[in-house]
């Protein structure tokens, strides 16, 4: 049985607040308060949290304070965007390598586990921290009240619910969510079976918000639909966690007959962008993080043009995010809302940079494309491509009533017009299409083959000696294996710039500072004292073009300066 | 309809070859690895930082780097530093860059005109001699 969304409101949810001493509701004043402010006075106030950050992390976070000294970066003298744009970027891999050194190492922090849903590929673990949630939560319902929606009123949640949760936790969940008046749908069992008792869910609870992911509420909205189903008409619809196409956004409109309120987040940041009554663009909820948008050529997005989303994260103290690349792409925007909310806007989320084809012609062909394509033949209930290479997708087929095996030949033509003769299109009859692990459902899957990418490079060495008689290998000055991220018995290749030979053989750290580097072993034969040369060593991975270790030394073996080749480069 | 795959072993097969492109410049004094004119690199599905092997057709050497972006349109292949011992300007090169998968791959061979400027992908039947 429901609760009265005032007696939520107005006794359970203050009292529990109160219990948990974590001053939501006074957050949540300042966050409504903070969204009326000019946008000069939201940067004076963003700009205070992210010193306070950066100065925070200078001192107590070792990945940080390592890299400022090596880079040269005094966090006080960071005054402007210009200044802080020289912090490299904080990727998925380096979050990997360091997990343990970009941990705060001030006792005063509290942080709690988390990780991705892994739509992207394997999880990543990561720490939040815990002085952070209240701002969460406070962000969360200050999207919830611009969409008019209360706290304590009924709400249905779509989401990928209780798979990765222990029984326990799923008790706590199903409890906090009676009191909170949620009720919860896993998008992992979308039946039909299922679904009809969603729906006289639905009709009975009378929720007046409805959250879910795009893909989940057109799977209901659409089985609503053709069972002619008439749902409970609520006060708002808020999606995140995919991207939301026009095409969805029409239907679910349609079927719950009420608005929809867009949001962008994920789950190392929770809230980043939502849409306000307008309904003209996401706005950034820029008192807690600062987003950039960083185009093809790794300069800031103009108006009108697309970037990477790249994110600060300017709450996370324990676990600090600072220009953590997401792989979302959005539109800057450039314009003020009607709403006059001074939070700056994003034109749209264009989601993942990968939930595109790409073609070998060049081009990168988007959702809305496929799913037209998928409504063009009949029988198609759902559908699944996967880009395999850039000259070959997969075409996978959940099929109903109407199938045809012919209606490929049909497909193929089309997606070779569109797409380029040189598409190659394996297409698979399958009953079902798995979600992600976090119950999303993802129509497009990027190529995620990985590469052979050079992952660190010493520049100029000099041979110090050569034992032949030792082990082949090459002895590294430790410090040096150490800047240029190489770790103990890692394969190199060696290239000789004094007289061009090319080896490859494993690395072995020397005494770190000694400035050594020796030629032991069969190296010797090809690579002499004296020569100067550069080692190099590769990875397998997905992520490319970001910062590799790639280092500068001097005559003497030791570390002057990191790298960033361009065409053309002389040292 | 499904399409049999060769097992579940991954292989390490050719991804994608630029054909007999002219070496644009090879001088020691300058950085390293090859430079690639970006449209190119776009063509043959390379990234930037990623492992390629050139084989120089005009004398025979072998050897491994990496890709650097090179001005788009301006048919740079440039292989500075150190490889610059092995091969020259004015030579002529295969660039092949090979992918980890168990997935059957459609290579592409990339035809490029005398200045480096794409021409278009070689089908397999091209490539096959003929009978």
């Amino acid at each position: 049985m429901p609760l009265i969304p005032s007696f939520v409101r107005n006794v359970i949810y203050p009292i529990y607040r109160g219990f948990k001493r974590d001053r939501i509701l006074a957050i949540l004043e300042e966050l409504e308060g903070n969204q009326y402010l000019s946008s000069g006075e939201i940067e004076d106030l963003q700009w205070r949290r992210l010193q306070e950050l950066l100065r925070q992390v200078s001192v107590h976070v070792p990945y940080y304070r390592e890299l400022f000294k090596r880079r040269g970066i005094n966090v006080r003298q960071i005054s402007d965007m210009d200044d802080f744009r020289k912090i490299p970027y904080l990727t998925r891999n380096v979050i990997k390598d360091n997990s343990r050194s970009l941990i705060t190492g001030d006792p005063l922090r509290n942080g709690y586990p988390s990780s991705t849903g892994g739509s992207t590929g394997a999880p990543l673990y990561f720490y939040c921290d815990r002085a952070a949630i209240p701002f969460r939560r406070a962000n969360r319902l200050r999207q919830l009240r611009i969409a008019g929606i209360d706290i304590g009123t009924r709400e249905l949640k779509f989401w990928g619910v209780d798979m990765d949760l222990s029984l326990k936790e799923r008790i706590i969940r199903r409890v906090r969510s009676y009191f909170n008046n949620t009720r919860l749908i896993s998008t992992f069992d979308m039946s039909d079976s299922r679904m009809k008792k969603y729906a006289a869910m639905e009709r009975s609870f009378k929720p007046e918000l409805i959250i879910g992911y795009p893909s989940a509420l057109v799977q209901f909205a659409g089985y609503c639909r053709r069972k002619s189903i008439n749902l409970h008409k609520p006060e708002a619809v808020v999606t995140g966690g995919e991207t939301l196409y026009p095409k969805q956004r029409e239907l679910i409109e349609e079927v719950f007959n009420a608005p929809i309120y867009n949001s962008y987040g994920s789950r190392e940041f929770a809230d980043v962008a939502f849409e306000c009554q307008e309904h003209r663009g996401l706005h950034i909820a820029s008192d807690l993080h600062l987003v950039e948008l960083i185009n093809k050529e790794g300069r800031p997005a103009r108006p009108g043009e697309a970037g990477e989303i790249v994110v600060t994260d300017l709450m996370n103290m324990y676990m600090p995010f600072i220009r953590y690349r997401t792989g979302d792409v959005a539109v800057a925007a450039g314009r003020k809302c009607e709403c006059g909310r001074g939070l700056p806007l994003l034109e749209r989320v264009e989601g993942r940079s990968f939930d595109n084809i790409r073609t070998p012609d060049g081009k990168s062909v988007g959702g809305f494309f496929w799913t037209s394509l998928s409504r063009s033949v009949p029988g198609i209930r759902r559908f699944q491509i996967e880009q395999k290479a850039l000259n070959s997708i997969d075409f996978r087929i959940v099929p109903e009533q109407g199938w045809k095996d012919e209606n490929t030949g049909i497909l193929r033509k089309k997606i070779s017009d569109c797409c380029g003769a040189n598409m190659h299109v394996n297409f698979l009859i399958v009953t079902e299409i798995p979600l992600t692990p976090a119950g999303k459902s993802k129509f497009i899957i990027s190529d995620t083959t990985d590469r052979l990418v050079i992952k660190s490079k010493v520049h100029k060495a000099s041979i110090t000696g050569t034992e032949p008689e030792m082990s082949d290998c090459l002895r590294i000055d430790g410090e040096i294996m150490k800047l240029a991220n190489i770790d103990q018995y890692e394969k190199i290749l060696i290239v000789d710039a004094t007289n061009g030979a090319r080896l490859e053989t494993f690395a072995v750290s020397d005494r770190p500072g000694s400035g050594r580097m020796v030629a032991s072993g069969a190296v010797a034969n090809h690579i002499r004292e004296g020569d100067e040369i550069g080692i190099m060593a590769f990875t397998w991975s997905s992520e490319t073009g970001g910062n590799f270790s790639n280092i500068l030394v001097d005559e003497d073996n030791h570390f002057v300066r990191y790298l960033t080749e361009i065409e053309g480069m002389k040292l | 309809m499904i399409l049999a795959r060769g097992g579940m072993m991954k292989r390490l097969v050719l991804k994608s070859m630029i054909m007999n492109a002219r070496v644009t410049q090879a001088d020691l004094r300058y950085v390293g690895s090859i430079t690639i004119d970006e449209d190119l690199i776009e063509k043959a599905d390379l990234s930037e930082q990623e492992n390629v092997l050139v084989v120089d057709r005009t004398n025979g050497n072998r050897l491994q780097t990496y890709v650097i972006k090179g001005r788009r349109g301006s048919g740079v292949i440039c292989m500075n530093g150190a490889a610059a011992h092995l091969v020259k300007e004015g030579d002529a090169v295969d660039i092949m860059t090979f992918a980890w998968t168990e997935d059957r791959r459609y290579p592409l061979f990339i035809r490029v005109d005398e200045s480096n400027r794409f021409s278009g992908y070689y089908s397999e039947d091209e490539l096959q001699p003929s009978s």
